[in-house]
This record gives structure tokens, C-alpha cells and sequence, in this order.
């Protein structure tokens, strides 16, 4: 039973992140706590061994169609990179509860951005160091929480080297695989990750994956992201309310 | 051929690898097989970027220190991983 709950979390993370263009991180850690109660640390590193995956397999398509801007990507990724070792390193002394505080806070924040999405940001612009401490902070959140960082990496991009969107999509792609995969292995080395745990979640978002390509084509995206906002903001409220009491 | 799209067949062949290691481990219900795939699905943005830094060495010099400069953190990480894991 509990294997079958696992393949459909991934299958779920899978659906839905490539229906709405986000990551499956912000599902899979509150999904693998709340269902299967497995520690903070655990979920963690689950998450981001299947955030490898699936920043693999978008990055294939990239990179075969020449989308990916390396010199941006490989610049922001050394500061990003230093972000995800800290993060994960910092993550291993925190206690579990702490770890689900500072997760349900950030996953509330996410999901009211999802919600009630912010105005357009035409004529606005990024400085380098400020960039750069964002990009930092966002490799500490994503070796942390088990988060891709995506959301966070793409807009800056555009704000700060004026490379089209669908660009800075393909390079977060590549760099989200680069970020995740370290923090996944800080996780593993410390016996935090069951492989069986990640084979069975990455079929399941494989198979996610493919489907949801399908019905994206269908589906209404604005619709899509409120009630999956919606979702998201009950899940936070569970882990702030598990960290607190 | 160009950098990205060798690249790309790079992640295509160590991505299958992992997903055939992954399907055997949950059939056979094997940890050994599910391991060789978790490593593999590690080892593919490392050799990945190994990779980019080989072939940007002649045609792109920044480029090139970039990539050197994160698979040197990769490396580092790793090592202090290995040394300090409570493992």
C-alpha cells in the first residue's frame, strides 16, 4: 500500500508541475510527511532526488533545441550552488519541527503568490549583487526544503540579463538539475534517502509527467493554479500546524 | 554537432539508464539495482557538466571557467560529504 501511495505522490507532483510549469517539490514534502508521516529530512531529500529527475528530463528537450542560455545559467548556478550546500548542510542541525515551520511558511507565501498572482513587472530592474543574494538565498531554500527554486530563478533572469522567457525557463531547467542534485547528495551520504523511496517516485512522475503534457493542452491554467493554490495553502497550514504544536 | 544538442543525448542515455535501473529495482524488488540508479541519476548533471567544460575549453573560455568553477564545488561538496557524513 504504502509503495502504490508513493508512485501516485510522484505521479501527482509529476501531473500537476508539468500542467502549471512548477516543480513537484512544494507536493512531494508535505505529501510524503502528511501521508506517510516520514521525517522532515527524509521528504526532503526524496524531493529533491526527484527534482533531479525531473529537471533531467525538461532539460533534454532544452538542450536539444538549443534553448539553453549556459553562460547565464552556469553564472547565477556557482552562487546558487553555494546556496544549496549551505541550505543542506544547515538543514541536517535543524530539528524536524523547525524544518516544517520554516516549510510551511514558505509554501504559504507560494501558495497566496499562486492565489492572487502579482502584477506584471515591465520596466522594473535587478542590480547584480542584489540578484546574486536572491540567487543565493534561493540555492539555500531549494538544499533546505526540497524545492526547485525555479519560480524564483526564472523572473530574475529576465530582469536582470533581458533573455527572452522561454529562455530563462530552459536555463532554470538546467540549473534546477545542477542545485538539486547537490543537495540530494549531501541527504543520501548521510543516510537520509531510501533508493527504493526515489525509483518508485520517479516512475511515478515519469508517468505523471507524460500525461499532464497531454491535458495541458487542454486545461485552463489561471482555473489550474488558484485551486492548486488552494490545495497547496491547506497543506501549509497542516505542516505549520505539525511543526507548532 | 552543436554542444547543447550532444549534451542533450548525454542526459538521454544516462536518464534511460536510470529509468531502466529503476524499473528493474522496483520489479525485482532489488535496493542494489535501485541504488545503481539513484547514483546514476546523480552522476548525470555531473557528467553533464564534465562534459561542458571538455568541449567549451577551446571554444569558449568564460564559459569554460564557469563550468570548471561549479564542477569544482561539485567535487568539494562530495568530499566533504564523504569525510563529515554520519555514515
Amino acid at each position: 500500500m504504502e509503495d502504490l501511495i508513493i508512485i501516485l505522490i510522484g505521479f501527482t507532483a509529476g501531473l500537476v508541475g508539468s500542467m502549471l510549469g512548477v516543480g513537484g517539490g512544494f507536493l512531494i514534502v508535505p505529501l510524503l510527511c502528511l501521508l506517510l508521516y516520514l521525517p522532515m529530512h527524509v521528504a526532503v531529500g526524496l524531493s529533491l532526488s526527484s527534482i533531479v529527475a525531473t529537471s533531467i528530463f525538461s532539460t533534454i528537450t532544452y538542450s536539444r533545441k538549443r534553448m539553453i542560455d549556459l553562460r547565464v545559467g552556469l553564472t547565477l548556478e556557482i552562487i546558487t550552488l553555494m546556496g544549496a550546500i549551505c541550505g543542506s548542510h544547515i538543514a541536517l542541525l535543524l530539528s524536524d519541527r523547525v524544518l516544517k515551520v520554516i516549510f510551511g511558511i514558505a509554501l504559504s507565501y507560494a501558495s497566496i503568490r499562486m492565489i492572487f498572482p502579482s502584477k506584471g513587472r515591465e520596466g522594473k530592474r535587478v542590480s547584480l549583487p542584489v540578484a546574486l543574494m536572491i540567487s543565493f538565498m534561493a540555492g539555500m531554500a531549494s538544499g533546505m526544503l526540497g524545492i526547485g527554486g525555479g519560480t524564483i530563478k526564472v523572473p530574475l533572469m529576465v530582469l536582470l540579463f533581458n533573455i527572452p522567457v522561454k529562455t530563462a525557463i530552459a536555463t532554470s531547467a538546467f540549473m534546477v538539475g545542477l542545485t538539486a542534485s547537490t543537495a540530494a547528495i549531501t541527504y543520501q551520504l548521510n543516510g537520509l534517502v531510501d533508493p527504493m523511496y526515489v525509483v518508485r517516485i520517479i516512475i511515478g512522475i515519469f508517468a505523471g509527467v507524460n500525461v499532464g503534457c497531454r491535458l495541458a493542452l487542454k486545461a485552463k491554467p489561471m482555473i489550474l493554479r488558484r485551486a492548486f493554490g488552494v490545495i497547496l495553502l491547506t497543506l501549509a497550514l497542516r505542516m505549520l500546524l505539525e511543526g507548532i504544536m | 554537432m552543436d554542444v547543447q544538442v550532444k549534451y542533450s543525448k548525454l542526459l538521454k542515455v544516462l536518464s534511460y539508464i536510470t529509468l531502466l535501473m529503476a524499473v528493474v529495482g522496483i520489479g525485482l524488488n532489488n535496493r542494489n539495482m535501485a541504488w545503481i540508479g539513484v547514483i546514476t541519476l546523480n552522476i548525470t548533471p555531473i557528467a553533464g557538466i564534465v562534459y561542458l567544460t571538455l568541449s567549451l575549453v577551446k571554444t569558449d573560455r568564460k564559459t569554460f571557467y564557469l563550468a570548471l568553477t561549479i564542477l569544482l564545488l561539485l567535487v568539494a561538496n562530495i568530499l566533504v560529504n564523504v569525510l563529515f557524513s554520519k555514515i
